[in-house]
């Protein structure tokens, strides 16, 4: 459930980001071939655009490393607070 | 193999006039002015507090491929690309993939993108080297105008960038003229780009004591004027399909002008100020490729900028081309109206002079009421000037002592 409430925010964030409709979107979505036009650029800044909503910092080793959605809301889940209300 | 004829067929422009030549052409002609407060920043710290700037809001991105890295680019790429596609469409030209191999690319672009260079270094200040966006820097590489253009058309084809200065954007345009001309390639897209208002360059500027510190944009910069007392930043970029001749006319493409001849002349002995020798040297070397004689110049559009030892330079260079006998050719400059625009700045002469050569007429150069005495008996244009123009000059010139010109015919040229 917890991880759904994330899933959602990541999903509004990306398509904002993108500034298209990724509602397509699912937890098992290939974070590259599902993204339309993705590539390791778009990652780099999309993670930065992420990390300024969620007020979190990415370890700069995992970010090529996510290779689905599951994996990034997985990652972000372990970096924000219990607090945040979304864990 | 015999040498090509070279004309123009396209012209598009992104200016502080507006993005419609005609229109452009017009404000010319008319003595309206497209520098006003600057609104890309607080200048209150800078004694210049004017510029020719861009209305945001031709800044629109086409849907494509590339629309993401387009939002990303710097402004002299977003400008070159706007420019590029209103000088493509002008013309009619199919450039596309399937006839890149019988193109060229020539973009000048004088200072690259040092807006986000500036704000670079301060969000690194700021925030720490890790929050730089890893388009930092493919938006402000100069080269991003010509490549964003090519990615845009998917041309496959030669693709320089000139980086002459002031003069890159006619060393652009006398590249590809002698590309085609040489038979390299059929067409061409040339011009120039530039947008550096930003703090950084007004910073720059006024340490080398060049900006005007009037706070008054209906009477500055003042070009060749007599009380000219620094020149005012513009930006934009203006572009131009060139086209072999028989190629052009072959598919019916509406023919502005004909190309005629280009030099560009070096010989640096000073880094910020020209020397009229060698200034008057590039002009003669334009008139002798193109097979004309000064006494054959009917208008020149001057670098003059309404810099004090600048504009001074380019009279004594033009007294020497011209000899004391030759008042006739008229003489003048755009930059009272758009400020200067570096190395976009021969282009947008390069449009005035089509407007010229099309309705046999010089526009004014903007706030210019008298010169120095030594030059009054030159025919400096203060107020539009209807007369036959036939053939025009474009003067350029830059810091490290780069000079280039441009000589261009009506076409079709009278008793042809």
């Amino acid at each position: 459930m917890e991880t759904s409430a994330l899933f959602e925010k990541v999903v509004h964030y990306v398509g904002d980001y993108l500034e298209t409709d990724v509602s397509h979107l699912t937890l098992d979505s290939r974070m590259i071939s599902s993204l339309p036009g993705m590539d390791s650029l778009k990652l780099f800044e999309m993670t930065l655009y992420l990390e300024d909503r969620f007020s979190v910092e990415f370890d700069e080793s995992v970010i090529e490393k996510f290779e689905t959605v599951r994996d990034l809301v997985e990652y972000l889940n372990s970096l924000l607070p219990e607090s945040s209300g979304i864990n | 193999m015999s040498v090509r004829r070279v004309v123009i067929t396209g012209v598009g422009i992104v200016s502080p006039l507006g993005v419609c030549p005609g229109k452009y052409w017009e404000s010319l002609k008319n003595g309206q002015s497209g520098i006003g407060p600057l609104t890309r920043f607080d200048g209150s710290r800078f004694s210049c507090r004017l510029a020719a700037e861009v209305e945001d809001n031709y800044l629109k991105v086409k849907e494509g491929p590339f629309a993401h890295e387009v939002k990303r680019m710097d402004r002299f790429v977003r400008y070159a690309l706007l420019a590029a596609e209103g000088a493509v469409a002008d013309s009619g030209i199919q450039a596309a993939a399937n006839t890149g191999d019988k193109a060229g690319l020539y973009i000048g672009v004088g200072m690259g993108g040092l807006p986000h260079i500036e704000s670079g270094v301060v969000k690194q200040e700021d925030r720490g080297p890790r929050r730089i966006s890893p388009y930092l820097i493919p938006s402000l590489i100069p080269n991003m105008a010509a490549s964003m253009i090519a990615m845009d058309y998917g041309l496959s084809c030669p693709q320089y960038t000139i980086a002459g200065s002031c003069a890159s954007g006619s060393q652009a345009i006398g590249l590809a003229f002698q590309g085609i001309r040489s038979g390299g390639f059929e067409w061409a897209l040339a011009g120039g780009a530039e947008a550096v208002i930003t703090p950084i360059t007004f910073s720059g500027f006024e340490a080398l004591r060049a900006l005007s510190p009037s706070h008054h944009p209906r009477s500055t910069p003042r070009p060749f004027d007599k009380s000219r007392d620094g020149m005012i930043v513009g930006e934009g970029a203006a572009l131009f399909v060139l086209e072999d001749r028989v190629s052009a006319e072959a598919r019916g493409a509406n023919i502005y002008a004909e190309l005629k001849g280009y030099a560009t002349w070096s010989r640096g002995s000073h880094i910020a100020l020209q020397s009229p020798d060698d200034m008057a040297n590039c002009m003669r070397l334009a008139l002798v490729d193109s097979g004309l004689r000064d006494s054959d110049i009917d208008c020149i559009y001057a670098q003059a900028s309404g810099l004090k030892k600048g504009d001074g330079v380019e009279l004594m260079a033009l007294k020497s081309l011209l000899g004391n006998g030759n008042t006739r050719p008229a003489i003048t400059s755009i930059k009272g109206h758009i400020g200067h625009t570096f190395a976009a700045s021969g282009p947008f002469s390069l449009v005035a002079l089509l407007g010229a050569l099309r309705e046999n007429l010089v526009s004014p150069t903007l706030n210019l009421t008298g010169t120095e005495k030594e030059y009054s008996d030159m025919n400096l244009v203060r107020q539009p000037l209807p007369m036959t123009v036939r053939h025009g000059l474009i003067n350029s010139a830059g810091f490290g002592g780069i000079n280039a010109s441009l000589i261009v015919s009506g076409y079709p040229l009278l008793g042809e």
